[in-house]
C-alpha cells in the first residue's frame, strides 16, 4: 500500500542532501545519458516500425495534400489550395457537423454505461458473472462490417424482425435507416453496442487494481456505497477513465465502418462523417490530395481534443 | 497533483450503519444488479443470436414477410456450404497466422515501449508519447494508399511479412499499457532500483509479471482486432490464398445477390474460435489476479 | 511467462519467414514488367469483383480455358467491388495492376480518360475476333467518346417482376403494359397499416439503375446519352420524378430511400409486389417460393426501353504484345457460344453473344426471356464524371425529394451542379 515515506521529501537533511548530490555532477550526467539509451533501446522496434509504417506514409500524404494528386495524370504543386477549398465546402462542414455529433452522443453514453456495467459484474458475489462479462464482450469480437449487415436487415421496415415485432405491438415504427432525422441514431446504436463490452472491460482490469483494503477501510469507517464510488473508485479509476475516454472520442471521429454498409453515408448524407467524405474524395473522386487534406484537419482536430482530454485528466490523476 | 497519500475516505461518525441490515440489502442489491446484468446481456446479445439462429435456417427463410427468431426447419447445409466455398482450412491458418504473428509481437514491442514511456525519465518522453498517440487518430484511409505504394517498393505486397510487420507495434496498446503501468506501485521497483537492477531485469522480472491481467487483454484485444480485420489484408495481398476469415467472408457478399444464411454461417465459424479464446482468458484473468500477491 | 513469450515470439518469427519465403510470396506479374512468359507461355492476372453466386460459374469457366489453352494461364483474382476499386489505381500507378480488369461499364470513362486500359479499336477491327456477334448494346456499353475499352464479361437488362399471388389477390390480371396501367396498379397493390405492402420496390442508392429507366421512358433522363449536358431540369425528367415521387409520398408505393439490396429483400418477403431487376435474382426468389412473372418494363409516355447493365473486360495498357495477345485470345473465348451458353445456364445472365439461340438455353428459361427485351436496352452512361453526377449529386437529390422537398427547385439545384461538373 502506498505510503508518504518513499517521497524524495521526506526524511532528514542528510537523505536530502545525499539525493540532490545524486541528480547532479558528473556521475548524473553519466546516469542521465544511461536512461536516455537505455530509454530508447526500449523504445526502438515500436519506433522503427512506426517510423516505417505509420510516420513515413504520413509523410507522404501530407506532401499528397499540397498536391492535386489523383492516381494519374499530372501531379500540380498546389500549396494549401486542397486546405482552403475544404474551407468553403459545405460538404466538409456538414459532415464535420455529423462527426461531431456522431462523437458528442456515443463517447459520453458508451463510457458511462461501460463503467457501470463493469461495477455491475465486479460484484464478487454475483452468479454467472463470466458469462455475462461474455456476452456484453461479445459485440466486440465481431467484426463490424459483418455485424452492420444482420442490424440492417433487423431495422429494414416491414420485414425486419424488430419492426416486425414492434409493428405487431401496434409501433408503426418504420423508416430508420431511410430517414434523414433517424438514420444518425441508428447508426449510433450500433457504434455504442459494438464498443460497450470492450470499454467495459478495460474498466474491469482497472477495478481490480484497485485495493481490496480500500473497501474494507471505508466500509469499516461507514461510508456508504455512493461515498465509496465518489471517493475511492472514481479517483482510482481516472487512469483507466482517461484511456477509455480518449480511446472511445478517437473510435468515434473514426467511425466508419457500420456506417458504410447500413446507409453509405445517406441518406442525402445525413449520416456522412469526415473518414467517409475522405474515402468518398480519395477513392470514388480520385482525388487524393484533397482527401489527404481533409484526413489532416481530421488529425489535428482529433489531436485538438486528446490533448485538451489529457490536461484534464492529468490534474486528477492520481500518482503512486 | 492529488496523489494517493490522502487519506481518501473521512467519514462523519453518524453515518456508521450497523451491520445486520446491510447483510440483507446485499442479496437484494445483488438479485437487482443480476436482474439488470441479464437485461443488458440478452439486449446485447440479440443481433448476435439473430444470426446464430439464421444460419441455421433454410436461405428463403430467412428473408420472409413474417420473420421469427428461430425456425423449425433446422439445417446444417449453410455451413457446409460455406466451409467449401472459403477453404476454411487455409483462411483459417492465414488468420491464426496473422492475428497471432500481429500479437505476439506487438506485446513485446508495446510493453517495451510503454514500460520506458510510464517509468524512464528522459528528455523528449512526453514528445515521443504525444507522437504515438497521433498514430492512433490517423484515419486509415489517409494512410492507405501511401502504404501500399510503399510495401510495393519494398516487394512485401502478398507475403505476411508485408501483413505483420506494420501492425507489429500499436499505438493502442503503448497507450494501455502505459496507463497501466503507471498504476502499479513504485515500491517494488524502487526496491530493485536500488538493489542496482537493470531497467531491463526490472521490466522483465517486476513489472511483467505484474502485468498479466493487462497484457493478457491487451492480447486479446489484438488478437481479436486482427482476427476480424477485413480491409487490410485485402489490401496488402491479391492472391484469395492470402486472405483471412474475414476477408473471405466479404466473398460471400454479391453485387447483387447477397447469400445470407452463407453470409451467416461464415459469419458464426469466424466467431466461434473469438468466443472461445475469450472464454479461456477470462478464467486465466481472474486466477492471475489472485497469485499476483498484488492484494 | 517471459521465457514462453520469447520462446513463442521466436518461433512465429521463424515460422512467418520460412513460410514467407516458401509461400505464394510474389505478387502478380501484370503491369507489363517482367512479361512472365517461358518459352511462350504467358501468366495473366485477372481481377473482377464477381463474388456471391456469380463466382462458381465464372471459376468453372477460366478453369477449362486454362485446361484447353495450355500456353496461357489465367490467375483470377476475386474481391467485393468496392475493394476492387480502391486496389485498382493504386495498384496502376504502383506497377502492379493486373492484366485483366472486369468492371462495371459505368465506371468504365473514369479509368479510360486516365489511360489504363488498352483501346481495342484494333481488336474490333479484327474479324476473326467475331466482335460482330456481340449483342450490340452489350458491346457499346464499353465505348469512351468512340473508342472501344472492353468486352461484354456479362450483360443483363432488366425486367419488371411481378407477384403473381399478390396481383391476383388485388384482382389485376396480368402486368401493367404501359405507364398508366402501371401507376394504377402500384396504388391497388399498397397498403400501410403496421405490416405495409409495396406495390412496388423502387430502389433509388446503391442500387442498379431504376430510377433513371423510369426518367428515359418519359424522355427524360439525368443526362443526355453522350454526358455532355445535364436534363435534370426537363420536362421529361421534372415530369418523371414528379409523378413517381408524388406516388410515393402520397399513396405509399414504395418506402422511400431504400437500397438495392433491401429492394430485393422487400420482394422475395413478398412484401412488394413489383420490382425491376436483373436476372441474377430469378433463383433467390425462386428458391423462396415466391410465385412471379417476368415481364418487359411497361410502355413509358415517350418510349420504351429497359437498362443494359453491362460489365466489361478491359487490358491493361501496359502489357506486352504477348501478353496482349494471350488476353485478346481470353476474351475471344469468354464471348465464344459455348462458353456464354455455360455462363447464361448457371447464372442467369443474357449471353453476350447473339450466336446463342434460345433453344441453347433451355435450361433456365428465364434467360430467353431477359434475351427478349435485349433490344431495347439501354446502357446508362455518365461519362467520366459518373460519382460526381450519380454519388454526389443525383442519389442525394432524389433522397431529399423523397423526403418531401420541392421537385422543380432540388432539381433545378442538381441541374446546375451536374452541368458544373460537366464542364458547363
Amino acid at each position: 500500500m502506498p505510503t508518504s515515506s518513499t517521497g524524495p521529501f521526506t526524511g532528514s537533511t542528510a537523505r536530502r542532501r545525499a539525493l540532490v548530490a545524486r541528480v547532479s555532477g558528473p556521475f548524473a550526467t553519466r546516469t542521465r545519458r544511461r536512461r536516455l539509451l537505455t530509454a530508447y533501446a526500449f523504445m526502438l522496434p515500436s519506433l522503427v516500425i512506426m517510423a516505417l509504417f505509420m510516420f513515413y506514409p504520413l509523410i507522404r500524404a501530407a506532401w499528397l495534400s499540397l498536391t492535386n494528386y489523383s492516381f494519374f495524370g499530372a501531379s500540380q504543386f498546389i500549396g494549401l489550395g486542397n486546405y482552403t477549398h475544404l474551407l468553403h465546402d459545405p460538404q466538409f462542414w456538414g459532415d464535420l457537423g455529423n462527426t461531431a455529433y456522431y462523437a458528442a452522443v456515443t463517447t459520453p453514453v458508451s463510457v458511462i454505461l461501460a463503467l457501470g456495467l463493469a461495477l455491475l459484474l465486479n460484484r464478487r458475489r454475483l452468479p454467472a458473472r463470466g458469462l455475462l462479462r461474455a456476452a456484453i464482450f461479445l459485440p466486440a469480437v465481431v467484426s463490424l462490417a459483418v455485424a452492420a449487415i444482420p442490424f440492417r436487415l433487423l431495422f429494414t421496415p416491414s420485414i425486419g424482425l424488430i419492426t416486425y415485432w414492434l409493428g405487431a405491438l401496434g409501433i408503426h415504427a418504420t423508416d430508420w435507416l431511410d430517414s434523414t432525422t433517424l438514420a444518425m441514431p441508428a447508426v449510433i446504436i450500433v457504434g455504442i453496442w459494438k464498443n460497450v463490452g470492450f470499454y467495459m472491460v478495460i474498466y474491469i482490469a482497472g477495478l481490480q487494481t484497485i485495493p481490496a483494503e480500500f473497501y474494507e477501510a471505508a466500509r469499516i469507517d461507514g461510508a456508504s456505497t455512493w461515498q465509496r464510488f465518489r471517493l475511492i473508485t472514481l479517483p482510482l479509476l481516472s487512469n483507466t477513465t482517461m484511456f477509455v475516454t480518449i480511446i472511445s472520442l478517437i473510435a468515434s471521429f473514426q467511425a466508419f465502418d457500420q456506417i458504410y454498409v447500413m446507409t453509405q453515408g445517406g441518406p442525402a448524407f445525413s449520416t456522412e462523417t469526415l473518414v467517409m467524405l475522405i474515402y468518398r474524395e480519395g477513392f470514388q473522386n480520385f482525388s487524393m490530395g484533397y482527401a489527404s487534406a481533409i484526413g489532416y484537419v481530421l488529425v489535428l482536430i482529433i489531436l485538438l481534443f486528446s490533448l485538451l482530454q489529457m490536461r484534464f485528466f492529468n490534474r486528477r490523476a492520481i500518482r503512486y | 497533483m492529488r496523489s494517493a497519500t490522502d487519506t481518501p475516505v473521512q467519514i462523519p461518525a453518524a453515518e456508521v450503519r450497523p451491520p445486520r441490515r446491510r447483510a440483507r440489502r446485499g442479496i437484494l442489491s445483488t438479485g437487482w444488479a443480476l436482474a439488470v446484468g441479464i437485461a443488458a446481456a440478452l439486449i446485447i446479445v440479440f443481433p448476435l443470436v439473430w444470426v446464430f439462429a439464421s444460419s441455421i435456417k433454410p436461405e428463403n427463410e430467412i428473408i420472409t414477410a413474417h420473420p421469427g427468431l428461430f425456425s423449425l426447419s433446422v439445417t446444417g447445409s449453410n455451413y457446409v456450404q460455406a466451409w467449401d466455398a472459403i477453404d476454411f482450412p487455409r483462411l483459417f491458418l492465414n488468420t491464426v497466422i496473422f492475428a497471432g504473428g500481429v500479437t505476439i509481437l506487438s506485446l513485446a514491442f508495446d510493453s517495451l515501449t510503454a514500460y520506458a514511456l510510464a517509468r524512464l525519465d528522459f528528455p523528449g518522453r512526453n514528445v515521443i508519447f504525444v507522437l504515438v498517440l497521433v498514430t492512433l487518430m490517423l484515419p486509415f484511409q489517409v494512410n492507405l494508399v501511401p502504404l501500399f505504394l510503399f510495401l510495393n517498393d519494398l516487394h512485401w505486397l502478398n507475403t505476411y511479412q508485408g501483413l505483420i510487420l506494420p501492425r507489429a507495434t500499436n499505438a493502442f496498446g503503448i497507450f494501455f499499457l502505459r496507463q497501466f503501468f503507471m498504476s502499479i506501485p513504485k515500491e517494488l521497483e524502487d526496491a530493485a532500483r536500488v538493489d542496482g537492477a537493470s531497467e531491463f531485469r526490472i521490466y522483465r522480472t517486476v513489472v511483467l509479471r505484474l502485468s498479466v491481467p493487462a497484457l493478457l487483454t491487451l492480447g486479446l484485444f489484438h488478437f481479436m482486432y486482427n482476427w476480424n480485420d477485413l480491409l487490410w489484408p485485402l489490401i496488402v495481398s491479391t492472391n484469395s490464398s492470402m486472405y483471412t476469415l474475414s476477408s473471405g467472408l466479404a466473398l460471400f457478399l454479391g453485387q447483387h445477390v447477397i447469400e445470407y444464411g452463407l453470409v451467416m454461417a461464415g459469419s458464426v465459424l469466424a466467431i466461434v474460435p473469438m468466443v472461445v479464446a475469450f472464454l479461456i482468458i477470462q478464467r486465466r484473468f481472474t486466477e492471475s489476479i489472485a497469485t499476483s500477491g498484488l492484494r | 511467462m517471459r521465457k514462453r513469450l520469447v520462446a513463442a515470439c521466436t518461433a512465429v518469427a521463424a515460422f512467418g519467414l520460412l513460410a514467407a519465403g516458401c509461400s505464394s510470396g510474389s505478387a502478380s506479374s501484370g503491369g507489363g514488367s517482367a512479361a512472365a512468359s517461358s518459352g511462350g507461355h504467358v501468366t495473366l492476372t485477372y481481377w473482377n469483383g464477381f463474388t456471391g453466386p456469380d463466382e462458381p460459374a465464372v471459376t468453372a469457366l477460366v478453369k477449362q480455358f486454362n485446361q484447353s489453352h495450355p500456353n496461357i494461364t489465367i490467375k483470377m483474382s476475386v474481391m467485393p467491388w468496392d475493394v476492387f476499386y480502391q486496389k485498382l489505381l493504386p495498384a496502376f500507378a504502383a506497377g502492379t495492376g493486373p492484366d485483366i480488369a472486369a468492371m462495371d461499364t459505368e465506371q468504365l470513362p473514369q479509368y479510360a480518360t486516365k489511360n489504363v486500359f488498352l483501346p481495342l479499336t484494333s481488336y474490333y477491327a479484327n474479324a476473326a475476333n467475331d466482335t460482330s456477334s456481340l449483342v450490340p448494346a452489350a458491346a457499346a456499353a464499353s465505348e469512351v467518346n468512340g473508342t472501344q475499352y472492353g468486352v461484354p464479361a456479362n450483360f443483363a437488362p432488366l425486367m419488371l417482376y411481378w407477384n403473381k399471388k399478390l396481383f391476383a389477390a388485388a384482382h389485376i390480371s396480368g402486368p401493367p403494359q404501359n405507364w398508366a396501367q402501371w401507376q394504377a396498379d402500384v396504388v391497388k397493390l399498397s397498403h400501410g397499416g403496421s405490416s405495409p405492402q409495396y406495390g412496388m420496390a423502387l430502389a433509388e442508392n446503391n442500387t442498379i439503375a431504376m430510377w433513371p429507366i423510369l426518367l428515359w421512358e418519359n424522355g427524360g433522363g439525368i443526362t443526355n446519352q453522350a454526358a455532355t449536358q445535364s436534363m435534370l431540369s426537363d420536362p421529361g425528367t421534372v415530369g418523371a420524378v414528379t409523378q413517381w415521387s408524388q406516388l410515393i409520398l402520397k399513396d405509399g408505393i414504395a418506402p422511400q430511400n431504400i437500397t438495392g439490396a433491401e429492394a430485393d429483400t422487400l420482394f422475395q418477403a413478398q412484401k412488394a409486389a413489383m420490382e425491376m431487376n436483373g436476372p441474377w435474382a430469378t433463383t433467390g426468389y425462386q428458391q423462396a417460393g415466391v410465385d412471379f412473372g417476368l415481364a418487359p418494363i411497361p410502355a413509358g409516355p415517350k418510349k420504351s426501353v429497359t437498362l443494359a447493365d453491362v460489365v466489361s473486360m478491359s487490358i491493361n495498357a501496359k502489357d506486352s504484345p504477348a501478353q496482349v495477345s494471350a488476353a485478346e485470345t481470353f476474351l475471344t473465348w469468354w464471348s465464344s457460344k459455348s462458353s456464354q451458353t455455360y455462363y447464361a445456364v448457371h447464372t442467369g445472365f443474357v449471353p453476350t453473344t447473339t450466336s446463342v439461340t434460345a433453344a441453347d438455353l433451355a435450361a433456365n428459361p428465364d434467360v430467353a426471356q431477359f434475351e427478349a427485351v435485349s433490344g431495347e436496352a439501354q446502357a446508362y452512361n455518365l461519362g467520366t464524371q459518373y460519382t460526381n453526377i450519380e454519388t454526389n449529386t443525383w442519389e442525394p437529390a432524389i433522397e431529399k425529394i423523397l423526403q418531401g422537398a420541392n421537385v422543380a427547385s432540388t432539381l433545378d439545384g442538381a441541374n446546375t451542379q451536374v452541368n458544373g461538373y460537366l464542364g458547363g
